[in-house]
């Protein structure tokens, strides 16, 4: 019975010790479980990503836009031939490209034939003179010869009424009546014919005036084509090219060069359509060539075409550059540096209304949005973009050339001095907390480019950065 | 006749058989092929969608979708996945399993030339097969000089090293395309009234070479060829553009710029911040890794003048004359390095030669380690059998294993199974199993020999004794690994070689233990009884009888008694028992052992991935790049720094993405692991440090370290779904999800939108200048990325002439929204003036899956924190019941939204191991159900499987690793050799039931009997794994958890199978009777007794 109630008592310690362990096991399990490591939650603004930003700023823009056109010389000239000769000499100065003073002789032609015809005309001129003074000599006696005839008919006259009074009076014969006034008749037809010859003087006069006249007037002619025989550079410029050769027969209305002058040139400039209402006669540009990119030149529109081209959309502005300072800066005088006529070249026009706009980077817009910083919070601003310019703005310290001018409307909420972030693509979102890092405005101004800011002077546009700029 | 017999009566074939073995083996060894990872079935086509200048909005709308609508609907195919950036895309088609590959892609083909509406400038749709190829080893050329002579030198290495035989494919990088490119002035092109198409119309026709025909002379045939103006920059700038009719004329080079020069692409190399051309050698076919690596780095040397360290057979090589015996003699590696040595073409000056990202290391390095691990683990096997054998036995094992070893190799030679990171890691896993089967014969020969019976009967009985056993053991243990097979994903194609492996080593170590032990054993032990023992002999049969006195009269009875003990208290043991069991999956379910799916052990190489705003011009990323390159060289353990700016690659796919200015790759070579003090987690910290506050306008930059394992991101989770606004606020939803966890850094998406578009749309207006949208567009096109006028062949490649707008007037924005446009009619037309310009936003890559938009999030863990741990939290229950995954979901209840990369291949791998599993415990319970003739013994065999892993839960925790994937599939591999010792001890038990012991004197019996195998199997594989558990190298940090596994979870088996299994068996007794008892009304022997008294006499 003790062998069975110990074996008994045995069994239940064992199996309470198995119980216990298993229960024992089970609590450390339940507790390893419920102890178990989990990551807890991060410290978001210990993770604030770090983005990039400045500070918004308004800044005076102009609006700029570009076209094409060809250069025309305000002032040029094509010396033509103006008599019928043979080229005898081209002065040593004539060469095409050479400048030339205003009536500097260009060509020299065979002057024999027009020497001659002075000479003849010189003859006939005298020859006409003297046939003149014989006129004055006729008219002077054929004058004093009238008054003798004049004398005459009153004497004759008065003898016939005498003799008629005489006659009435029967104091006459009827012989003597009659002879009397054959006499009176004579003395008239007399008179009559020398007033006829006196009147006959004047046209005759006249004529031998105006022969006179005519051959003064070709005299003057042909000492006008004797001049004429040494072509002159009719102004001062840059001789385009000499067409003649020596002993090259011309003709009136023949070429012999050109010649232009480059201190006033004229571009009539092909712009879109859209500008007009941004442009105004004396609005800056700049030209560049595409023969030579690498300078451009400064001018202003002196006048806009009133009518758009419907087949181009266009409006055409005629801008002026004047380079009359640059000939003697360029020295050669040759027209190197200067801006060719016959040149197509591109321009920019800078609008003439400068305002005070927001400006931002083009990237900082995305999807019609700029992002600013509020409290180191992420918050998106949405936005219209007026127009994009294109140059380098110092003062926002960003290396863009890129920008966006915003429209200003009720709905723009910006101030200055508020932070936008540089790029509205970057990976933050409108709420996120970030750690702003404002861009450095650096002193070392780079080249500026065209339309920019008023401060900054007129450089470069955009891909023309080592561009030399003609005033 | 069995084998067994004939083994032991034909001693010579079989000597012969083993020296044919090992002989093979060798031979075997030197031929069979090294690769990195098994060669996997191609199982995906790939179809490229080119179309040069085109957005990838354009693309997507134009191109994918199109083709994606016409792939969907065939029966071959599984999943789309559908990447498209600038200039073109390409969907990668998943076929479903079992469909034939070539069948599929013919399909795919047919279907896609089928489209008709497709753009007209997007170029041939093409369809191919996605063959694998590996990158094996890059050599770059580098040095400050310009890229044509970077591009020549790179070149010249190219032919050369084209010229051996056994090369791999040779793709050159770094290198641009040539091209001949015709920048057009704006201006000239408004003052001629000339379009940009027209221009290149013009140059197209005059650089046209047309065959005329033949005239068919009497003297002979003369071909006629109309000539196209030279293919050379002074020929085409005179090409004429223009011809008046009053004779003036405009030739091309009036309006244009021509230059010979490289294709325009933002694209820079660098090589230890100099400029560089690499080739990167792919691995093709049935070549092998090595021999690539050894010929590049043997043609490196000779280019560098440095000399060969040439081997016994290139040394012999050297002293034949030439002839067959020296070419023969001559390995690839010397034909490289002669190569190399006179080559034709001299390095032009200034530029170096190196090798790099050498991926063959890894195989080297794991051979090495198998070598050294096999061999380590060798004489620790053969010490221990030393110790508790006789030593010719001891011997005879010895060599079995070698034999074993050379003989797997011979067999996966025959079956043209390649020796790869996987298979030798099946190799190293085995190892101690494959001398299980020899110890227990030779253990069981050598104990009948003790106990007085002759050599070879002794021999004959011992191995007839056991070899069902022993082919139980085999047949459980390539039964375990077959869950393997089953494993779906890219781990799953990966594993599936090493039950392969496994299969071919315990054969030829069934056919050694069964055959050829038998034999050797028993004729050694021949000649030992014959023998006079000398000196030598007496010491060691006298330390033999010391130790099997130790052995038999200590420890089995210390043992015996022990059992003795616990077999009365066996409920309580087997309590205690569970509830070290319960205690140890504590320690798991709590979190003290952190269950990491792929360990982040240190690496050698670091990738880089930057990524600036989208947008960012090439030039402001080169300067952060050369940043992050400085902090980089900086650091003591960089070796080298690779840098490829503008374009970077997926390192799980090795697709490269278009290139793109704003993105930037860093490939930093860090030195030798043993090399150096610094993990590569401290260089990257160091890294970062340095560049604190340098470089803080990159939009995202990732650095990910190559381990040799599957690359990728440790947390990646995929969103897909029609509606893009939904998924992208998906995506912020996840990000902020992640981002949350303490320890998750660099949560990141590859949703690449932000990135700037101009759109330009024509306003009705310009119908009536004769524009159309497709003729604006040619001119913007043909402005921005220019137009084909002329291609042709030159120096290997095709070149094209490229027409375009000059520089400054596409550069700018404001360039192009400011600039001109010719009219049909000829008339300069401002765009501004017939089109409205607007800026938008687009994407810069656009990823799809099955036909939706897809966003996939990434995000990497520190050290300290696994990403499954995050990820259980994420899928664990939240603040209102469900899992803060499961609230995103809801919320977007049209969008897919699922683990992806590292989690994906888990699930994949989780998934299917458990039916794997499942089948191989059934296969297994049939084997031993068989071999027990029981129903019930199986079931108390298996048993010992979970108890396994209380040594290796506490294994991995007493030596500081976390529980890998790896490590599971060790406990898989335990679970068959855990069945084994059981199959042995219960083997034994059941024949001392047969022999009418009872039950408990039975199992001490048993435990007497097989304590010594039991015990010797375990420490020699234990042994076996070893010196892998103490091997420090990078190589081997990632085998460790499964060596861990095996080997401490053997240990705990080995005291549960003497201790537990006993108990087991003793208490499945007692519930038996128990169970008669209550049915029969009383105990078996009375019931017996019972039946003997029915019985009739005469019966």
């Amino acid at each position: 019975m003790n062998d069975k109630r110990s074996r008994c008592i045995a069994r239940m310690t064992r199996t309470c010790v198995g119980a216990a362990a298993i229960i024992i096991a089970v609590s450390i399990y339940w507790l390893l479980w419920q102890t178990r490591p989990t990551v807890v939650p991060s410290n978001a603004d210990g993770l604030r990503p770090r983005v990039a930003g400045f500070i918004a700023q308004r800044v005076p823009v102009r609006r700029q836009w570009s076209g094409f056109g060809t250069v025309e010389a305000v002032d040029s000239a094509d010396v033509s031939a103006r008599v019928i000769a043979t080229v005898q000499r081209i002065t040593d100065g004539t060469l095409a490209g050479r400048p030339v003073s205003p009536g500097q002789v260009l060509v020299e032609l065979d002057e024999s034939d027009f020497q001659r015809q002075v000479e003849m005309s010189q003859e006939a001129v005298r020859e006409l003179a003297a046939a003149l003074d014989l006129i004055e000599l006729e008219h002077e006696r054929l004058q004093q010869q009238l008054l003798l005839e004049q004398e005459n008919v009153r004497i004759s006259i008065a003898e016939r009424d005498r003799v008629d009074g005489l006659f009435k009076r029967g104091a006459a014969s009827q012989q003597g009546l009659d002879l009397a006034r054959r006499l009176a008749i004579s003395a008239e037809r007399d008179l009559i014919q020398l007033v006829e010859l006196i009147d006959r003087i004047s046209p005759r006069k006249i004529q031998s005036q105006a022969q006179l006249g005519g051959q003064r007037a070709r005299l003057r002619r042909a000492e006008q084509d004797l001049q004429r025989c040494r072509v002159r550079s009719p102004i001062g410029g840059i001789l385009q090219d000499v067409d003649v050769e020596v002993g090259e027969e011309l003709r009136p209305g023949m070429r012999l060069a050109r010649v232009v002058n480059l201190e006033r040139i004229e571009v009539p400039l092909r712009l879109p359509a859209l500008a007009r209402s941004d442009l105004a006669v004396g609005d800056e540009a700049l030209l560049s060539a595409s023969s030579d990119p690498s300078r451009c030149w400064q001018a202003s529109v002196v006048r806009i075409a009133p009518e758009d081209d419907l087949l181009t959309r266009t409006v055409t502005v005629f801008v002026e550059v004047n380079q009359k300072h640059l000939a003697a800066q360029f020295g050669s005088g040759d027209g190197s540096g200067l801006l060719a006529p016959g040149s197509f070249v591109s321009g920019i026009i800078r609008s003439h209304r400068a305002k005070e706009r927001w400006l931002v980077p083009r990237r900082a817009v995305r999807s019609g949005r700029i992002l600013r910083v509020d409290a180191g919070m992420v918050v998106s601003q949405p936005v219209d973009v007026d127009f994009v310019i294109e140059g380098d703005f110092v003062q926002f310290g960003l290396p863009d050339d890129q920008w966006a001018v915003l429209k200003e409307d009720d709905a723009l909420e910006l101030r200055k001095g508020q932070t936008l972030l540089v790029n509205g693509a970057a990976a933050v979102l409108d709420g996120d907390k970030v750690e702003v890092v404002l861009v450095e405005v650096s002193d070392s101004r780079p080249p500026h480019r065209i339309g920019l800011d008023d401060e900054a002077d007129v450089s470069s546009s955009h891909g023309q950065a080592d561009r030399s700029i003609i005033p | 006749m069995s084998p067994v017999r004939f083994g032991i009566e034909n001693p010579v074939p079989i000597n012969l058989l083993m020296i044919t073995l090992i002989l093979g083996g060798l031979v075997s060894g030197q031929k069979i092929r090294r690769q990195f990872f098994p060669e996997v079935e191609a199982d995906t086509a790939s179809v490229s969608l080119p179309y040069p200048g085109a957005t990838p909005a354009e693309i997507e709308e134009t191109l994918a979708i199109k083709v994606e609508d016409s792939l969907i609907d065939l029966d071959e195919v599984k999943d789309l996945y559908t990447t498209i950036s600038e200039g073109g895309g390409s969907i990668t088609v998943r076929i479903h399993e079992g469909a034939d590959i070539e069948d599929a892609t013919d399909e795919i083909e047919r279907a896609v030339d089928a489209l008709l509406d497709l753009p007209e400038e997007a170029e041939t749709i093409g369809v191919s097969t996605l063959e694998p190829r590996l990158p094996v080893i890059r050599l770059v050329v580098y040095g400050d000089t310009d890229e044509q002579v970077l591009k020549r030198a790179i070149r010249a290495v190219r032919e050369d090293l084209r010229s051996l035989p056994n090369m791999g494919q040779i793709v050159t990088e770094g290198v641009r395309d040539y091209e001949i490119r015709v920048d057009v002035q704006s201006h000239g092109l408004i003052q001629h009234s000339l379009s940009l198409p027209e221009v290149a119309r013009r140059i197209g026709a005059w650089m046209k070479e047309v065959p005329g025909g033949t005239v068919k002379t009497s003297t002979g045939n003369v071909r006629v060829r109309t000539m196209g103006v030279v293919e050379r920059e002074k020929a085409i700038r005179d090409v004429m553009i223009l011809a008046e009719p009053d004779g003036r004329f405009v030739r091309l080079g009036d309006i244009a710029e021509v230059s010979e020069t490289f294709v325009d692409e933002q694209l820079i190399n660098r090589f230890n911040e100099k400029p560089s051309a690499g080739l990167t050698i792919f691995k093709m076919g049935d070549q092998d890794i090595v021999n690539i690596a050894q010929m590049a780095r043997a043609y490196v040397l000779a280019r560098k003048g440095e000399p060969l360290q040439p081997s016994l057979r290139e040394r012999l090589a050297g002293f034949v004359p030439p002839g067959p015996v020296r070419e023969a003699l001559t390995t690839d590696r010397l034909r490289a390095w002669e190569l190399g040595e006179n080559s034709r073409y001299p390095l032009p000056g200034g530029t170096q030669i190196a090798v790099n990202s050498d991926l063959a290391r890894f195989v080297e390095g794991r051979l090495d380690l198998l070598l050294r691990n096999a061999t380590y683990g060798a004489l620790l096997v053969f010490a221990t059998l030393l110790v508790f054998l006789n030593w010719r036995v001891s011997m005879w094992v010895g060599m079995g294993l070698v034999t074993a070893v050379m003989g797997t190799v011979m067999l996966m030679y025959l079956l043209d199974i390649t020796l790869n990171l996987l298979t030798m890691f099946g190799l190293i896993m085995v190892l101690g199993l494959l001398v299980d089967d020899a110890i227990v014969v030779s253990e069981n020969v050598q104990a009948r020999h003790d106990r007085g019976e002759p050599s070879l009967i002794a021999a004959f009985n011992g191995t007839r004794e056991v070899q069902w056993p022993v082919v139980a053991t085999v047949l459980t243990s390539i039964v375990a690994f077959l869950p393997l097979k089953f494993i779906k994903g890219q781990i799953g194609d990966l594993l599936g070689a090493l039950p392969m492996v496994v299969a071919c080593a315990l054969f030829i170590s069934l056919v050694e233990s069964l055959m050829i032990l038998p034999s050797h054993i028993g004729h050694s032990l021949t000649k030992r009884d014959a023998l006079r023992p000398g000196r030598f002999a007496s010491w060691i049969r006298w330390l033999e009888i010391w130790r099997d006195r130790v052995v038999l009269n200590r420890i089995v009875p210390a043992y015996a008694g022990v059992l003795r003990l616990l077999l009365r208290v066996r409920y309580l043991t087997i309590a205690v028992m569970v509830s070290v069991l319960i205690v140890t999956l504590g320690m798991v379910a709590g979190g003290r052992l952190e269950f990491v799916f792929l360990p982040d052990d240190d690496a050698e190489t670091i990738v880089v991935d930057l990524r600036m705003p989208v947008g960012t011009p090439v030039a402001r990323t080169n300067t952060i790049v050369a940043k992050i390159e400085r902090a980089s060289r900086s650091q003591s353990e960089t070796k080298s720094v690779v840098s490829v700016i503008g374009q970077s690659i997926n390192i799980d796919t090795g697709q490269s993405n278009s290139i793109s200015g704003h993105v930037a790759q860093m490939f930093v070579e860090l030195k030798f692991v043993e090399e150096r003090d610094r993990p590569a987690d401290e260089v990257i910290a160091s890294i970062q440090q340095a560049l604190s506050g340098q470089i803080d306008e990159v939009d995202r930059i990732s650095f990910q370290q190559i381990t040799g394992g599957p690359a990728g991101a440790d947390i990646t989770v995929r969103i897909s779904g029609q509606q893009v606004a939904d998924v992208e606020a998906a995506v912020v939803d996840v990000e902020r999800l992640l981002s949350g966890f303490s320890g998750v850094y660099n949560v990141a998406n590859d949703n690449d939108a932000g990135q700037p578009e101009l759109r330009i749309r024509l306003k009705p207006g310009a119908a009536a200048l004769g524009f159309t949208n497709a003729g604006v567009a040619g001119q913007i096109r043909g402005a921005l990325y220019g137009i084909d006028a002329h291609v042709f062949a030159r120096e290997q490649e095709d070149i094209n002439v490229r027409v375009r707008a000059d520089e400054g007037s596409r550069q700018s924005l404001y360039t192009i929204e400011n600039s001109w446009l010719i009219s049909p009619v000829g008339s300069a037309v401002p765009l501004s003036e017939v089109a409205t310009i607007e800026m938008g936003e687009t994407y810069a890559t656009i990823n799809r899956v099955n036909r939706e938009r897809a966003v996939t999030i990434t995000a990497d863990t520190d050290p300290a924190t696994s990403p499954e741990t995050i990820t259980r939290q994420m899928n664990g229950p939240g603040l209102r019941g469900a899992s803060p995954m499961d609230d995103i979901r809801s919320q977007y209840p049209h969008l897919d939204i699922e683990f992806a990369g590292r989690q994906e291949q888990m699930h994949d791998a989780f998934g299917s191991l458990p039916i794997g599993f499942l089948i191989a415990i059934v296969m297994i319970y049939v084997i031993l159900a068989w071999l027990f003739s029981s129903y019930t013994q199986p079931i108390l065999v298996l048993m010992a499987i979970p108890f396994a892993t209380i040594g290796v839960v506490w294994g991995h925790l007493l030596l500081g690793y976390d529980l890998t994937f790896l490590s599971l599939i060790g406990f898989v591999a335990l679970s068959g050799i855990v069945v084994n010792d059981s199959l042995i001890f219960v083997k034994f038990f059941n024949t001392q039931l047969e022999v009418g012991a009872t039950v408990r004197d039975s199992l001490i019996a048993a435990g007497r009997a097989r304590m010594r195998p039991i015990l010797l199997t375990t420490i020699t594989t234990v042994l076996g794994l070893t010196p892998l558990i103490l091997e420090t190298s990078f190589q081997a940090r990632f085998l460790i958890p499964m060596a861990i596994s095996i080997a401490m979870g053997l240990l705990s088996a080995t005291v549960l199978i003497l201790i537990l299994l006993p108990c087991l068996l003793l208490a499945f007794d007692d519930l038996k009777k128990l169970a008669h008892l209550l049915w029969y009304g009383c105990t078996r022997a009375q019931y017996l007794q019972l039946l003997e008294g029915r019985r009739p006499k005469n019966s």
